[in-house]
């Protein structure tokens, strides 16, 4: 499977780079991935490094460290406003400002040309303020961050559950996939198990703020149930009569309904009611919503694959349906995949970009480009609130469209 | 044809069912309690504990909050089969983090939850005249304990209840054997015997007196219930709110297909050429725009006195009675300018790229070659012979503009202050108003749905060879 796998990267690294647009459009894709990745460094509040009481600092540094939950402020510093101190020596990011951080001396909408009262050039607001004083570059570049990170993990989710459903619905069609009768229903047992433990009994025990562990540990519960019931069964049950399940038709009843149900609305309406905003929610909604393109495009190819002649001689030769399917027949089918994931995660970083701007489930202290873009709407008069993250917005959902674009244009050529 | 349309809406069944639950599903995960919502304000501004349990039951009833939610339900065995009768939804909160944290006997439960609400009726009377400040504090040491469930904070507030009553010998003789009784009961619960009943899944039949049967009916009959913020019909609402939706939409999709078609068709015959790739590169990047960057710019920019004032920014205009038609509809052109033009130029693009592709795809095929050997005109080849044939994928198109045209210019609505279903659905969740947010999810589902289908069964019509698919599909299963 590496091999395969590898040979295909290799393919879509070639597509890419048949055509200048699409160059430029993974060099974007790099850049962007490097602000994301560096936000903390390219625009903080903090020093780099500095040097006060004759002791060194590393406070950005130090503040990652924190986030990660691997180390704690000092006391002194918990609330420092690195800012107004005067140092023996000090080295700042190029954008000295975090997302959230106000400036009193530059708020109300200070343009980007107008003469700003700052200390030197350093500290200018290359791209100015919102109404509070806070700085437009740094709530860009901690915008990529969540954008980046909203559209890729939410693809990531809905690429996983598209390949899972998409490739068994494709490669077994109504009538190959034959299970032995006592597995699937300890499976199913299991499951329900799983469900009623996982969640059910857990619910009312855990707090509003532990929903990812909640979730996880329910689907755990599920998974663990299904697998262990059903071997049990298998064990005990000496019955070896088999079902055949129309796993492609229960797919794609299960992707009509969800493509009957109008998304947007639906997002607004879920994230509204779940009781603390967070990224990770919008995420899981986004993937759970979002992989009937991915699953589409694997059924689609596998549908073709599974006639191939090198699947029909591992069958001869007798491979297991469950392993020609993994190693042999879905290496062939990711190709498309990459086109739904490319213009997935533009959709998902439109979506997240209309949810700030309504200002609806998104946290509030979130910096992102949706949230400059609605800053502007209350100030007619700052044109740059409106221009930079807007454009932000574009070039990215371009970037997205274009590697898309390549891909399928190398798949069907 | 008949055949197929018959098995295809019966397919429509199981969709149209899942969606209900998904609705009803969401309506019941809702923050808030409905009930308390609806309550009136009590009159003369003072109401005692005993007549709000009585207004709440009263409108509980009304409104069904007393029955189950769906037609079984499944529990773990340590709840009773009456968990829902309890009421306010707050107290059966409660009562179930309760009972996760004391699961091994109902009775103690049911005994210690029981006291602590005939101790609120009792010091919450209204004709009590003790010492102000100890009683609000005792009212509000029950309060807290109403919303307690784990041991220690339980024990903490019971000491500092009695220590309060042991303050005040006129409030003690009042209530301290009930505060007593409480903490007995309390201590009870915590001893029970150990059983593992919580762990132990429980299968209960409801029949049809349950929460979701009569939302359904009430939602078959036409009724989508009240709008809590302006006690509005939500029927009425979204009756005003989707005639402008309907005509922002409808007159976007309009221009775009008719814009789109003469250039996609032309863009195909010139396939190949420098125009072609210029003219795909524009669409590529209209298609990027996004549509609510695009509208905000434009409002900033051509709405505003401090840039170039050239449109209204708000609303739809006003037309006065006697305005002649003309005037009626000049007013309504220069209002909807803007939001229609940001709506058009996507779909335009889309759809240009997508006549263009299958223009040109047919204009390579076989019969093609044929009219032109046969010396048919450019004309005729183009019109009669390969654009019919290229209509199919508008028609699939179609089952996705029908849902657009509805749900799909929420943010545009938004920012040009439209009333309509998206301006609607944003307000109504931004004020917490969930009956219209689910009646609106609900109603553009169903259209949706229909959508769909009305795209298949014109895709079956125009090409017979689906219905020959499908009936072979069937033939093989």
């Amino acid at each position: 499977m590496g091999n395969s796998v590898h040979k295909i990267r290799y393919k879509i690294l070639e597509r890419i780079n048949r055509r200048r647009s699409w160059r430029w459009a993974k060099r974007g894709l790099l850049f962007l991935v490097f602000i994301a990745i560096f936000a903390n460094f390219l625009a903080n509040d903090k020093p780099y490094f500095c040097k006060y009481d004759n002791q060194w600092y590393a406070p950005v540094f130090k503040a990652v460290a924190v986030d990660l939950g691997i180390s704690q402020w000092p006391p002194d510093q918990a609330n420092k406003r690195w800012k107004e101190d005067k140092y023996q020596w000090d080295i700042w990011p190029p954008i000295p400002y975090a997302p959230n951080q106000i400036d009193l001396y530059n708020n109300r909408y200070t343009s980007p040309f107008s003469s700003q009262k700052v200390k030197n050039w350093r500290h200018r607001h290359w791209l100015g303020t919102d109404d509070l004083g806070r700085d437009v570059m740094a709530g860009m570049i901690w915008g990529t961050r969540i954008a980046l990170i909203i559209g890729i993990l939410s693809m990531l989710l809905a690429g996983i559950i598209g390949i899972l459903l998409g490739s068994l619905a494709g490669y077994f069609g109504n009538h190959d996939l034959r299970l032995q009768r006592s597995r699937v229903l300890g499976g199913f047992f299991g499951a329900f198990l799983g469900l009623y433990w996982g969640f059910l009994v857990r619910r009312p025990l855990l707090d509003t703020d532990q929903e990812i562990s909640y979730f996880a540990g329910g689907v755990f519960f599920i998974a663990a149930g299904s697998i262990l019931c059903s071997w049990l069964a298998e064990k005990t049950f000496s019955s070896k009569k088999q079902v055949t399940i129309p796993i492609d038709t229960i797919v794609m009843r299960v992707i009509e309904t969800i493509n009957s149900i109008p998304g947007l609305l639906l997002l607004l309406s879920i994230v509204a009611i779940v009781p603390k905003p967070s990224i990770f929610s919008i995420i899981m909604i986004l993937g759970l919503l979002g992989w009937t393109g991915v699953a589409r495009f694997v059924r689609g190819e596998m549908l073709q694959i599974r006639s191939l002649e090198y699947i029909q001689a591992a069958k001869v030769l007798g491979v297991s349906p469950m392993r020609s399917l993994w190693r042999h027949a879905l290496p062939n089918a990711l190709g498309p995949v990459y086109i739904a994931l490319a213009f997935g995660i533009s959709g998902a970083i439109l979506i997240e970009a209309g949810l700030s701007f309504l200002g609806i489930g998104m946290p509030a202290d979130t910096a992102s480009w949706g949230k400059l873009l609605r800053f502007a709407r209350s100030a007619p008069s700052a044109w740059w609130l409106a221009i930079f993250p807007g454009m932000a917005i574009f070039l990215t959902v371009t970037i997205f469209n274009l590697l898309g674009e390549a891909i399928s244009e190398g798949e069907n050529g | 044809m008949l055949r197929y349309s018959l098995k295809r809406i019966a397919l429509l069944i199981p969709t149209l069912l899942v969606v209900s639950l998904l609705v009803f599903g969401l309506n019941q995960c809702t923050p808030g309690d409905p009930i308390d919502q609806k309550m009136p304000p009590p009159l003369n501004g003072v109401q005692s504990y005993e007549e709000y349990l009585e207004t709440y039951w009263r409108l509980a009833k009304e409104e069904g909050q007393d029955l189950p939610f769906f037609y079984f339900s499944i529990h773990t065995a340590a709840y009773p089969d009456t968990l829902h009768r309890i009421l306010p939804l707050a107290d059966q909160a409660n009562v179930r983090r309760l009972i996760g944290q004391f699961p091994h006997d109902w009775n103690h439960t049911q005994a210690y939850y029981q006291q602590l609400r005939t101790l609120r009726i009792q010091f919450n009377r209204t004709d009590l005249s003790f010492h102000s400040d100890a009683l609000i504090e005792v009212r509000n040491q029950l309060e807290r304990l109403s919303t307690q469930y784990q041991p220690a904070e339980i024990a903490n507030s019971l000491n500092l209840l009695e220590e309060q009553l042991l303050l005040d010998s006129a409030l003690f003789a009042f209530g301290g054997k009930g505060v007593t009784q409480l903490g007995q009961n309390f201590t009870e619960l915590q001893e029970a015997p150990f059983s593992r009943k919580k762990y132990l899944p429980d299968f209960h039949w409801n029949g049809v007196q349950n929460q979701y049967h009569r939302w359904l009916s009430k939602i078959a009959s036409g009724d989508l219930g009240v709008s809590t913020i302006t006690s509005q019909d939500v029927s009425e609402k979204i009756g005003n709110a989707i005639s402008w939706t309907l005509r922002l939409n409808l007159s976007a999709i309009l221009i775009a297909y008719l814009l789109a078609i003469p250039l996609g068709v032309y863009a195909a015959l010139k396939a190949g050429t420098g125009f072609e790739r210029q003219l795909n590169l524009a669409l590529f990047f209209l298609y990027a725009l996004p549509s609510f960057w695009i509208a905000t710019m434009l409002c900033q920019f051509l709405t505003n006195p401090e840039w170039i004032n050239l449109f209204p920014s708000m609303g739809v205009g006003e037309i006065g009675p006697e305005a002649s038609w003309l005037e009626g509809f000049g007013v309504r052109v220069h209002h909807f300018f803007l939001p229609v033009f940001c709506m058009v130029y996507g779909t335009l693009a889309f759809v240009t790229r997508q006549v263009r592709a299958s223009m040109v795809a047919i204009l390579q095929s076989d019969f093609i070659r044929t009219a032109k050997a046969k010396g048919l005109s450019q004309r005729q080849v183009l019109w009669k012979h390969a654009f019919p044939n290229a209509l199919f994928p508008l028609i699939t198109m179609f089952g996705s503009l029908l849902p657009r045209a509805i749900a799909g210019s929420i943010i545009i609505e938004q920012i040009f202050n439209i009333p309509g279903i998206g301006l609607l659905t944003i307000n109504s969740i931004v004020s917490k108003d969930w009956p219209v947010v689910y009646a609106l999810l609900l109603l553009t589902s169903i259209l949706t749905i229909v959508g769909i289908l009305l795209a298949d069964l014109l895709y079956a019509w125009a090409d017979p060879r689906v219905q020959l698919n499908q009936q072979k599909q069937g033939a093989h299963g």
